[in-house]
């Protein structure tokens, strides 16, 4: 059976903090006197991944994502629980981890700010000990891959913000690492830039069987990206499973449009309520555990009417998400 | 870290330093202000007493030190304190923890790389126009070798000593009172302004038993020729063990305080 590359169990982290009140008294006291209190960022998380998969960690803003990646990668010193990343701990064993493994932080940068990327390539190379033919290849891959070709020579902080991050993705896939970190890799990129990240990414992961862990709270992103996603709350998990299944265990309802020839001049059909949304399109809400194809059938065997269009509509991600976090939902 | 990372480095330093040619332009305007407000200080004192000599030193002795010291200064100092600390409190520490690289290293060689236009350019621009217009004193070829010597000693020992004081961020997040508490004491120990021969005599034991007089003393009583050769051999053994212990004792810091670090900001 295949091993986990990435071992998490009751794994925490908590920060202490001082408290400082608003105004000069307030501030005065704090100064004399202060409140420190205890906050639990990450709490009794236990998970395991394992090679080439891609997951995404998906969060509310404070959740506990980007400690657990900080975690990971060896940044943050866990408080409590065990962590193992390719069977070593990453803050204890930082220097033999980190050549292994290549992160994005969206809201910081990797790349050499005035100097064109190029740069930090080299820098790069001399880092990982990458070697000459290797170093062309895969230079040669995420310049035509990420279309990052124009903007190597030019000095960083003259490029987009999604130039600059397409640039700063293709530097951490120079020394082929085995895992990816990717904290909020699309944060501010357009359209286009996410489309050839993601086919970037999905690329690198079939070809080098990378492992990806995504956080990111366009979920769009991590459809396209992720096969499994973990829902982190207040610290804790929530779900994780894979995608598809997120859909299945918390989609409730679906709806379906129907067009016909004319406009009906009855408010039920086949015993479910019918709401006009135009001239003669309707809508018609099912629960989950509905047969929407039986109602279908029948519908379309009713000689009486005549469809001109069906669709069938589902939740997407972002409102199954949205529900699940203001606690719509199981 | 290898050497082909500390080329990289100091390379890529260097490139970045350049980019903004208005900042190096008016760092060399601003150097010698210091220099030509206590060099008139000096005129004043050794003219209106009338003496030639203080604690062995003449007016153009002085004059040198201060020279050799606005010199020295331009190839040591830089803001290694408040980049190590706001790295720290705003979080940019994390980009060097996920890279294989040791942080105090590679901080020294980038700073390094930055100072290089520094030490190429204008110290030696600076060194003629004081030659020229106050005749300071030259080294002879070997304490020239020594000094330059010395001097790479000094920038590692102002570096690491102020990147301890970074550090403390860690710890206490104000790293603007590390910087002043740092720079004080360099300032003070060091004989930054003042040989160390002008201190009163109960600070002398303890200007010995500090690293601080190697930032400055040291490398500008080589260039006078103040020491002998073997002494000036001996005191660039001494910088090196300075340099030793200091290293070492950043590196735990470092270590200890990495424990602490709470990655803010994203």
């Amino acid at each position: 059976m295949e091993q986990p590359i990435i071992r998490v169990k009751d794994l925490s982290k908590t920060f202490r903090t001082h408290k400082r009140g608003a105004g000069f008294i307030n501030s005065l006291k704090s100064f004399i006197k202060r409140d420190v209190f205890v906050k639990k960022a990450v709490d009794r998380i236990s998970f395991d991944i394992k090679e080439g998969e891609r997951v995404a960690l998906i969060g509310q803003n404070g959740a506990g994502k980007s400690t657990t990646v900080k975690m990971l990668t060896g940044i943050l010193k866990p408080t409590n629980g065990e962590i193992s990343v390719l069977n070593l701990h990453p803050f204890k064993e930082r220097t033999k981890l980190n050549k292994n493994y290549g992160v994005i932080f969206g809201q910081r940068h990797n790349l050499w700010w005035d100097v064109p990327a190029i740069d930090s390539y080299y820098l790069f190379k001399a880092m990982y000990d990458i070697r000459d033919d290797d170093f062309e290849k895969r230079l040669k891959i995420v310049r035509s891959s990420l279309g990052i070709k124009e903007y190597l020579n030019t000095p960083v902080r003259k490029l987009s913000l999604g130039e600059r991050m397409r640039c700063e993705l293709g530097l951490i896939f120079m020394h082929n690492p085995k895992i990816v970190f990717l904290d909020e890799p699309t944060i501010g990129v357009d359209v286009v830039g996410k489309k050839k990240i993601t086919e970037f990414l999905l690329r690198i992961n079939k070809r080098f069987n990378t492992t990806i862990l995504l956080t990111s709270h366009d979920m769009k992103d991590v459809e396209n990206i992720c096969k499994r996603a973990i829902i982190i709350e207040g610290g804790k998990i929530l779900f994780d499973d894979k995608i598809g299944y997120l859909k299945r265990d918390y989609i409730d309802s679906k709806t379906l449009h129907l067009k016909f020839s004319k406009p009906l001049d009855q408010k039920t059909l086949f015993g479910k309520d019918l709401e006009r949304i135009g001239t003669s399109r309707y809508q018609i809400i099912f629960d989950n555990k509905e047969d929407i194809g039986r109602f279908l059938k029948q519908v379309l065997d009713d000689s009486s009417k005549e469809v001109l269009d069906v669709s069938i509509i589902e939740e997407d991600l972002n409102e199954i998400i949205r529900n699940i976090f203001e606690g719509k939902r199981k | 870290m290898n050497l082909r990372v500390v080329f990289e480095t100091f390379k890529i330093a260097l490139k970045d330093r350049m980019a903004y040619r208005t900042d190096f332009i008016a760092d060399v305007l601003i150097g010698p202000l210091i220099f030509l407000v206590v060099q008139f200080l000096w005129t004043n004192i050794y003219t209106y007493n009338n003496i030639t000599e203080i604690n062995g030193f003449t007016l153009n002795d002085s004059i040198s030190y201060l020279a050799v010291s606005t010199i020295v200064g331009y190839f040591v100092w830089t803001w290694v304190t408040t980049t190590v600390g706001m790295k720290i409190k705003r979080g940019d520490f994390a980009r060097y923890v996920i890279m294989p690289i040791n942080f105090l290293d590679y901080t020294l060689v980038e700073l390094f790389g930055r100072k290089v236009p520094s030490m190429l350019i204008k110290a030696p621009l600076l060194f003629l126009l004081l030659k020229i217009f106050f005749n300071v004193h030259v080294a002879d070829l070997p304490h020239f070798i020594l000094f330059i010597g010395s001097m790479v000693f000094s920038y590692l020992l102002f570096n690491i000593f102020m990147f301890i004081m970074g550090l403390l961020t860690f710890w206490q997040e104000s790293f603007w009172v590390f910087n002043m508490l740092g720079s004080a004491i360099i300032e003070f120990f060091s004989g930054w302004l003042l040989p160390i021969d002008f201190y009163p005599s109960f600070m002398k034991p303890i200007i010995e038993i500090l690293p601080f007089r190697h930032i400055y003393y040291s490398p500008i009583m080589i260039f006078l020729e103040k020491y002998s050769i073997s002494s000036s051999i001996q005191v660039l053994v001494s910088q090196f063990f300075s340099v030793i212990i200091l290293y070492l004792l950043a590196r735990l810091i470092l270590r200890l305080g990495r424990a602490k670090f709470t990655s803010q900001g994203g």
